[in-house]
């Protein structure tokens, strides 16, 4: 460990006590000087006058080294007395920032100090407290979530295939009329079927079960699959998927294919979905070592100032999106943003309102996902 | 004569089908996806049973021995994943290709029931009938014309 001792708070007394010490004896000094050169000096030998001033001179000086020596004691004992609670202190509050809450400082002292450490006792307890009764509400929530989710799965299957078993003739002819309108029913129950299918993946998250697993994947057959899968949508929306630049060959990422794929997925379903007909998305690949970068430009209506900020959150959809595509669950880039910094990535955007928007995925080339961190229930830091 | 098809290298599909030799059973407690189930495989040529619980489903599988199983995982009083392996371990019943058709589906679920040695995992909101159907066709087509 570095012995700093610049700025202390033992480097603070010591000089405080130094001065304290030095001031006095010095002005006192001078005063027996002068009444030695003024008053004395006319009575007395010029030798004998001398002698008394070195006198004076060499008392002053031991006397110097002596507070020097007093001072450094006093000073090592106060500051000791004050930093070393401090540190204990700073400590119980880096872990606390840390999330552990399994914390308490044992007080011994009647003090100020002692008063500030049980203040933070109590505070700790009081956080925990809360953090508790927020874990269960959170787990409640997302179990709600998750029933309700399984709950509606049924009947949504049954419209589904109620829906399918009329569209594909078996119980009748169907008319062009009727077949518009099966259809619009099929897209609705499908847009349902898929925001079921996401609120469970959400709640997997919030719950810590939405499990990785990460293998070594060739990321270029796997993008290219990923965006012809959009084919359909394209072609109905007329837009024009451009991919900048060949591709780079051999691009090999760790990583959950089928997560990824969701993530990368939801991002570029928005260009598509957030862009006029007859707009423009591109998709540039990116590898600089030891990172690539995924980009995903379109020219769509952009996002506003005012939703930059809340953009990722659960639920949340941009103010200009809900008149022209209702769609939307608002968790497309919740999941996409969980899923890319559980792959140890970034995900950013640029933004212009009415002229487009790029969205950043940035993933590690090597990454070797960390186990979960161990939470210690020491329940005593240190004592003050 | 699927069995025999299966030690002498294979029997056209469509004869088998058109004697009605070709058997399914369908274990789905809700009533409605059950019956479109059936409908839609008995219109392919199958012979199909169906079963709302486990003890009707027992009982066929012993009595009629059939070829693919569609097994819902969410079953009255039962679970569904017992009942996966509990086929699987029965040496008479392990050969049968077992579709699981579900509403559950996180990915736990679906490597559980592969574990266990379902053929697939399908969850039925992702799914119409006919690719259920379809998905039958190619497990007999795998199970029992191209060993």
């Amino acid at each position: 460990m570095k012995l700093r001792v610049h700025g202390t708070l033992f480097a603070k007394f010591f000089w405080t006590l130094t001065a304290l010490g030095t001031i006095p004896m010095a002005i006192s000094t001078l005063f027996l000087y002068a009444t030695y050169e003024s008053r004395i000096r006319h009575i007395v030998d010029e030798d004998v006058a001398r002698e008394l001033q070195l006198n004076s001179g060499i008392q002053f000086l031991l006397i110097f080294l002596f507070v020097l020596i007093m001072a450094t004691f006093a000073a090592y004992i106060i500051s000791r007395n004050i930093s070393r609670p401090l540190f204990v202190l700073t400590e119980v509050m880096k872990r606390i920032a840390g999330g552990n809450l399994n914390i308490q400082i044992r007080v011994r002292r009647q003090d100020e100090i002692g008063d500030l450490g049980n203040f933070v006792n109590e505070m700790v307890r009081r956080v925990k407290e809360a953090r508790e009764r927020q874990e269960e509400i959170s787990a409640v929530k997302s179990e709600f979530i998750s029933v309700a989710a399984h709950q509606l799965r049924t009947p949504l299957s049954i419209e589904k295939w109620a829906y399918n078993l009329l569209l594909d003739g078996d119980v009748g002819k169907v008319t062009p009329k009727q077949r518009e309108l099966l259809e619009k029913a099929v897209m609705a129950n499908e847009s349902m079927i898929r925001l079921v299918h996401n609120l469970l993946d959400a709640a997997r998250i919030e719950e810590g079960k939405f499990g990785y697993t990460f293998q070594k994947m060739d990321f270029v057959p796997f993008l290219k699959k990923l965006l012809q899968d959009r084919t359909v949508l394209l072609r109905e929306k007329k837009i024009n998927l451009v991919v900048q630049h060949p591709l780079p060959r051999d691009l090999f990422l760790t990583a959950d294919e089928e997560r990824l794929s969701i993530a990368i997925g939801n991002i570029v379903d928005n260009a598509i979905r957030y862009t006029a007909s007859g707009g423009l998305v591109e998709i540039s690949v990116d590898t600089a070592p030891p990172w690539v970068t995924v980009a995903v430009r379109d020219t769509g209506i952009g996002i506003t100032k005012e939703d930059k900020d809340r953009l990722f959150t659960k639920f949340y959809r941009g103010s200009n999106v809900m008149h022209i595509a209702t769609e939307g669950t608002g968790l497309g880039l919740f999941l996409a943003k969980n899923i890319v910094i559980a792959h140890g990535g970034e995900i950013w955007f640029r933004s212009r309102e009415t002229e487009g928007t790029t969205f950043f995925i940035k993933l590690p080339l090597e990454f070797s996902p960390k186990s979960p961190s161990v939470v210690s229930h020491d329940s005593f830091v240190g004592s003050i | 004569m699927i069995e025999r098809a299966l030690k002498t290298g294979g029997v056209p599909i469509a004869s088998m089908l058109k004697r009605g030799e070709v058997k399914i059973l369908v274990v789905e407690d809700d009533k409605f996806l059950r019956e479109i189930l059936v409908g839609k495989l008995e219109k392919e040529g199958y012979t199909v049973f169906e079963a709302s619980n486990w003890n009707v489903a027992q009982k066929h599988i012993q009595g009629d021995r059939p070829h693919v199983i569609l097994l819902d995982i969410v079953l009255p009083g039962i679970d569904g994943f017992e009942v996966l392996s509990t086929l699987k371990r029965n040496r008479e019943t392990s050969a049968i290709p077992i579709i699981i058709i579900s509403n559950l589906g996180s990915r736990e679920d679906v490597d559980r029931a592969l574990r266990l040695g379902a053929k697939s995992f399908m969850i039925k909101a992702h799914h119409t009938p006919q690719e259920i159907v379809d998905a039958v066709k190619k497990t007999l087509e795998e199970y029992y014309l191209r060993r």
